[in-house]
């Protein structure tokens, strides 16, 4: 990796052409019993450059997960992902790469970080063989060379007395170390990509801190590229370059970090911005989103949002927006930014 | 794991096998020699006899030893039997899924509605008396269902936790998966799958070879001598109540044994 190493400006940075991931109209769907097809995942597109941080936004059932297992080909069965998607990664066709050809890009040039550390860690392996079995799988490296990396990565992720944790079992180690552990597991090979699936949700708010501190360290170090899943615009604040916000499985706004927060175009984001709670505003209840996401097996004609939208008029129940451009990279799926004359509030009924 | 639990059971266990394994040295008489056969019958235990002479005047003491070979054998060996049919059985149905695993388990369900030991008894009747390796098998053919059923159930359950995911997220193959992610969990389920099947089929074999229909005399097992001393219970008790002693000890150790590796294993299942 070349990439510069300080945080990536504004713009999308492109390093060496185009992008390294490119997800073009993803689909994904899980039979959700009685002939229902639920569609988790609906049409999504973006990019991710070389180096570049990316947040993706949304609240509980949006599909995020789903989006970031469908990247290395993991959706749960019977989830399938729908013919017509396209996921190419450095030039590669992942979704009719062959099976072996992807098992040695998972792990190895692109890694997931799950969200729970206790889970995902195997109770009856050490730390150490967990990470040793990456590099024993992906490299023709020894046993006892795997096992030397693996101690490495682990202090590399600052974990102290890296050789007595090696041979430590998950459940000897705290949350936060766990995560760390985890982290080491997807950074051990430097991968190209790194996906984080809410990393810090099941910790601590310090241990939150130093994770996130940790993550930023790594990638400066390595230069990957980071898709960061979150709900927390608190962590993409301080973390990301350009952010996706998700909606009912669609994409619904993409801004650079900075264009996100100082003009939020979708009363969806809007929503999500307002709902952070600020010290010393004059708030004596904290704000909310009305409503919930709908279910995936029956999204709404028109606008998804727009049972729970401020703003909603009658275009909105009979037109399925578009993803408009705002900006040179600010994009929003709703009419108001064809029509800003209609932004007039409404009461919304729960 | 806490090992001290498991010590004691686990010491007693190997003793057993020690006793059988040493009987030639721990008994200076043969169990099937009939010395004095008018002299020497029916005696009651002495320093001679220590558990007595049977009407054959054959040594009840060299008896019981040797029939430790015989009913430890026959059970640890039908018990390998049933453990690797089971987890093959089980297995196959877990990764299968779908119609295939529905049917596995409904003829499962019809095979556990089977009583065992009538079966036996049945299969048994083809043989005038049934020949070690026989017995072996059809104590193994019979006693694998319940073995089937935990080793899928805990195969399921290992296949939707988030570790193995983890594992093909980060570009382990399959064979090694089930080889270093998934069979080590069933080490616990297996474990003490033996030590109670070892404990159930001595009695199992014990219950046939006094039915009469067990191992082939004159190598006795502990129900074979218990089943010559039957009909004589009440004047000549040694017959039957040193094999008795025998088997409960033998079952006692092996049933304390599974419940020591139960408990030793359970924190482990269920991660802190």
């Amino acid at each position: 990796m070349t990439s510069p190493l300080t945080r990536p400006s504004q713009s999308v940075p492109v390093v060496g052409g185009g992008p390294l991931l490119n997800v073009h109209s993803l689909h994904v769907t899980f039979p959700a019993g009685g002939g229902a097809i639920a569609r988790a995942v609906d049409g999504i597109s973006f990019t991710i450059a070389p180096g570049e941080t990316v947040c993706l936004v949304g609240e509980s059932g949006c599909g995020k997960s789903v989006t970031a297992l469908s990247l290395l080909r993991l959706v749960p069965s019977p989830g399938r992902i729908e013919p017509g998607s396209a996921i190419r990664f450095d030039g590669l066709d992942l979704l009719t790469l062959p099976d072996e050809k992807l098992r040695a890009i998972r792990g190895n040039r692109m890694a997931i970080i799950f969200q729970e550390p206790m889970t995902a860690l195997n109770p009856v392996l050490t730390v150490g063989d967990q990470i040793a079995e990456v590099v024993r799988v992906h490299t023709k490296a020894s046993r006892k060379e795997a096992a030397e990396r693996a101690v490495a990565m682990l202090a590399q992720v600052g974990i102290a007395d890296p050789a007595t944790r090696a041979r430590q079992y998950p459940h000897e180690l705290s949350g936060g170390m766990r995560q760390r552990v985890m982290i080491a597991m997807a950074l051990v090979l430097e991968p190209q990509l790194v996906i984080a699936d809410e990393p810090t949700t099941a910790l601590d708010v310090t241990i939150q801190a130093q994770i996130l501190e940790l993550l930023r360290e790594l990638r400066a170090r390595t230069g990957m590229a980071l898709l960061l899943i979150t709900h927390d615009l608190g962590v993409v604040a301080e973390m990301a370059s350009r952010v996706i916000v998700m909606y009912a499985g669609q994409v619904v706004e993409e801004a650079p970090v900075q264009s996100l927060f100082a003009n939020a175009s979708h009363p969806y984001t809007e929503g999500l911005l307002a709902a952070i709670p600020r010290l010393g505003a004059d708030q004596s209840r904290l704000t909310t989103i009305p409503g919930t996401v709908p279910a995936p097996t029956d999204w709404p004609t028109g606008c998804r949002f727009r049972d729970r939208c401020a703003y909603a008029y009658e275009r909105c129940a009979t037109e399925e927006p578009a993803l408009l451009q705002i900006g040179s990279a600010h994009r929003a799926r709703c009419h108001l930014v064809q029509e800003p004359e209609r932004r007039v509030r409404r009461e919304v009924q729960e | 794991m806490e090992r001290r639990t498991v010590r004691a059971p686990i010491a007693l266990v190997l003793l057993l096998a020690l006793i059988a394994l040493a009987a030639p040295i721990l008994s200076p008489a043969s169990p099937i020699a009939q010395p004095d056969i008018v002299a020497q019958r029916s005696l009651p235990p002495s320093f001679a006899h220590f558990f007595g002479t049977d009407a054959y005047s054959r040594d009840v003491y060299a008896r019981v030893l040797y029939g430790a070979r015989v009913s430890l054998s026959v059970a640890s060996l039908s018990v390998a039997i049933a453990l690797l049919l089971g987890t093959c059985y089980g297995a196959v149905a877990a990764f299968a899924g779908g119609a295939v695993e529905r049917w596995l388990m409904r003829i499962l369900d019809v095979l556990l509605a089977l009583p065992r030991l009538l079966l036996l008894l049945a299969l048994s009747s083809f043989w005038d008396q049934v020949p070690f390796t026989y017995l072996v098998i059809l104590l193994g053919l019979t006693g694998w269902y319940g073995v089937a059923r935990s080793v899928r159930s805990e195969i399921q359950s290992q296949l939707t936790r988030e570790y193995l995911l983890a594992a093909r997220a980060t570009g382990v193959p399959r064979a090694r998966i089930l080889s270093r992610h998934i069979v080590p969990h069933l080490i616990p389920v297996l474990a003490v799958y033996a030590s109670l099947g070892v404990a159930n089929t001595i009695t199992l074999e014990a219950g046939l070879s006094y039915l009469g229909f067990g191992v082939r005399a004159p190598n006795p097992s502990w129900g074979t001598i218990m089943h010559d001393g039957f009909s004589v219970m009440r004047d000549q008790w040694w017959l039957t109540l040193f094999p008795g002693i025998a088997i409960l000890l033998a079952v006692l150790a092996c049933n304390s044994l599974g419940d020591a590796l139960r408990d030793a294993f359970a924190p482990e299942q269920v991660p802190a």
